[in-house]
């Protein structure tokens, strides 16, 4: 069954086809980009601050004062400057479900 | 533990992986197979996140030869002495508590009409969906003279683990006042700042150890990441002990003259030095040309959307054997584009079409212990094709006071323990 379903999707969605329209990167997938420094689940291991348990506003509100310059910053204002605040607000709303 | 045990453990599991998987129970429910081929940083990441994503419904196996893995990353302060290997390496044992299958063995040939891989120690795995993730190896005799026996004498360190060790114990041996050659490729490779770093923490190790010697930089290139912050920095900590001699004076390197442990340019000059560290041109690890997914290149032509490949459906190629560009071959990256692949890979075999993918990179080099510099960006789909987001990223200021910088350091160290924690912990 999986397998006709999978064909189906190749036969509907052949690679390469990259003028089709498909969604628009959810919550998760532009969170999966914070753990590299900000550890798994955003639990930091070391000397980066830890995001984990952190509300969703609270992610919000730093990502879009980084991203304003509001908040002085190494990198993360070179980073917050990547996504819009639609991307910001669905990242932060990810983060949030993982406390 | 010791080194012969945990041997004979690997092989013992790929032994009994091998008979499970030649032979699939009957009966079963036969689920979804996903398999990775790379424990590294792109492979690793998508093995983890795949099993993650997929959970009960979906099998994940990888396939890497070595039962600990090494960074690239950070072997740098292994070479400046500022880290020991054992700090840089990373087991698989988390992963097995994940319910990934973990073969240790090198896969060797991939059956795209069977959907097999198979390895050196014999084991056949079935997959539905392949992720490739081999890293690189070294084109030999791309720089004249320059073969597997010639790396003894003169390591490219280029692959973290023994290469590693080698180079350190050249340096080690080194009189006083002796000339430290670093001869990094034309691009594309791996890690592009890498070659640089190198030589601000060897030139960290010899400050202390040996002040008289001298770091000569052959470039096959004329300029380079990060590299206005690079001068600079070299300048402050390290006088006129690092010299850096681009394509345009002299040529790229083109010949190794073992004889006088000496690079030779495209102008026929000769540098000698008493440490020859020659970083060569590189290709997709061998397993992709085995599998048919690389072009004349020797990387892998990718859909930049999925990381599938191009060249063969419902196999995906990603970190430094994918072109990704304009994503530089980055540890960062290859995680970066494990878990936009491992979702995508679930997705599909679940029936669903991938959503639109995001991507990041951030990249330290620490010039001293505590004196960082970096260079980040975020990637997103845009219009058929993959871009980096305007305005996004970029490299840390050329002014920042000295306080940064050791923000920026302090940080590096904390990259590579979240990364790793993200990957393997």
């Amino acid at each position: 069954m999986r397998r006709i379903a999978a064909a189906v999707a190749i036969l509907m969605f052949p690679p390469g086809a990259g003028t089709v329209a498909h969604a628009e990167p959810s919550g998760r997938t532009l969170a999966l980009s914070c753990f590299s420094c900000h550890g798994p689940a955003g639990k930091s291991p070391d000397s980066i601050p830890g995001i984990h348990g952190r509300s969703e506003d609270f992610i919000a509100r730093e990502m879009l004062a980084f991203r304003s310059g509001e908040r002085r910053a190494t990198v993360m204002g070179r980073i917050a400057k990547g996504y819009t605040e639609q991307e910001i607000r669905a990242l932060a709303n990810y983060l949030a479900t993982l406390n | 533990m010791t080194k012969i045990t945990r041997r004979q453990f690997a092989v013992a599991s790929s032994a009994s992986a091998a008979a499970t998987f030649a032979a699939p129970a009957v009966g079963q429910a036969a689920k979804a197979r996903i398999v990775v081929v790379g424990g590294g940083f792109g492979g690793a990441t998508a093995a983890k996140y795949a099993k993650q994503f997929g959970g009960d419904q979906i099998d994940v196996t990888l396939i890497e030869p070595n039962v600990t893995f090494y960074t690239c990353p950070f072997s740098n302060l292994v070479l400046g002495g500022l880290r020991n290997m054992a700090s840089i390496g990373h087991g698989f044992d988390t992963m097995r508590k994940r319910d990934v299958t973990v073969i240790h063995g090198l896969a060797t040939a991939v059956d795209t009409r069977k959907k097999t891989v198979k390895t050196n120690e014999g084991a056949t795995v079935l997959y539905d969906r392949l992720i490739l993730s081999p890293g690189i190896d070294v084109r030999w005799e791309a720089v004249q003279g320059y073969d597997a026996a010639a790396a003894e004498q003169m390591p490219h360190a280029w692959k973290a683990g023994r290469q590693t060790l080698l180079l350190k114990k050249q340096l080690e041996a080194m009189d006083d006042g002796g000339v430290v050659v670093i001869a990094p490729p034309l691009n594309p490779f791996r890690c592009p700042p890498g070659p640089y770093e190198r030589a601000s923490t060897i030139a960290h190790y010899l400050t202390r150890a040996k002040p008289k010697s001298k770091i000569l930089i052959v470039d096959s290139k004329d300029k380079f990441s990060k590299m206005p912050l690079f001068m600079d920095a070299w300048k402050k900590f390290y006088g006129s002990m690092i010299e850096w001699i681009p394509q345009r004076t002299d040529g790229p390197v083109t010949e190794v003259d073992l004889a006088n442990n000496a690079v030779v340019t495209d102008f026929g000059t000769k540098h000698k030095g008493a440490v020859v560290n020659l970083i060569p041109p590189q290709q997709a690890g061998k397993i992709a040309a085995a599998a048919g997914v690389t072009n004349r290149s020797g990387w892998a032509p990718v859909n930049h959307r999925t990381f599938e490949s191009t060249l063969k459906p419902g196999i995906h190629v990603i970190g430094d054997a994918a072109i990704s560009s304009p994503m530089p071959k980055s540890g960062f990256s290859a995680s970066s584009q494990g878990k936009i692949v491992a979702a995508a890979a679930v997705d599909t075999l679940n029936g669903k079409d991938p959503a639109d993918p995001s991507f990041a990179n951030t990249c330290y080099s620490l010039v001293t212990p505590s004196y960082g510099i970096s260079v980040a960006k975020i990637y997103a789909w845009r219009g058929g094709k993959l871009v980096g987001v305007e305005g996004s990223g970029g490299v840390s200021p050329r002014n920042a006071p000295d306080s940064v910088r050791a923000d920026e350091a302090r940080y590096a160290y904390g990259w590579y323990a979240s990364i790793s924690a993200d990957i393997w912990g």
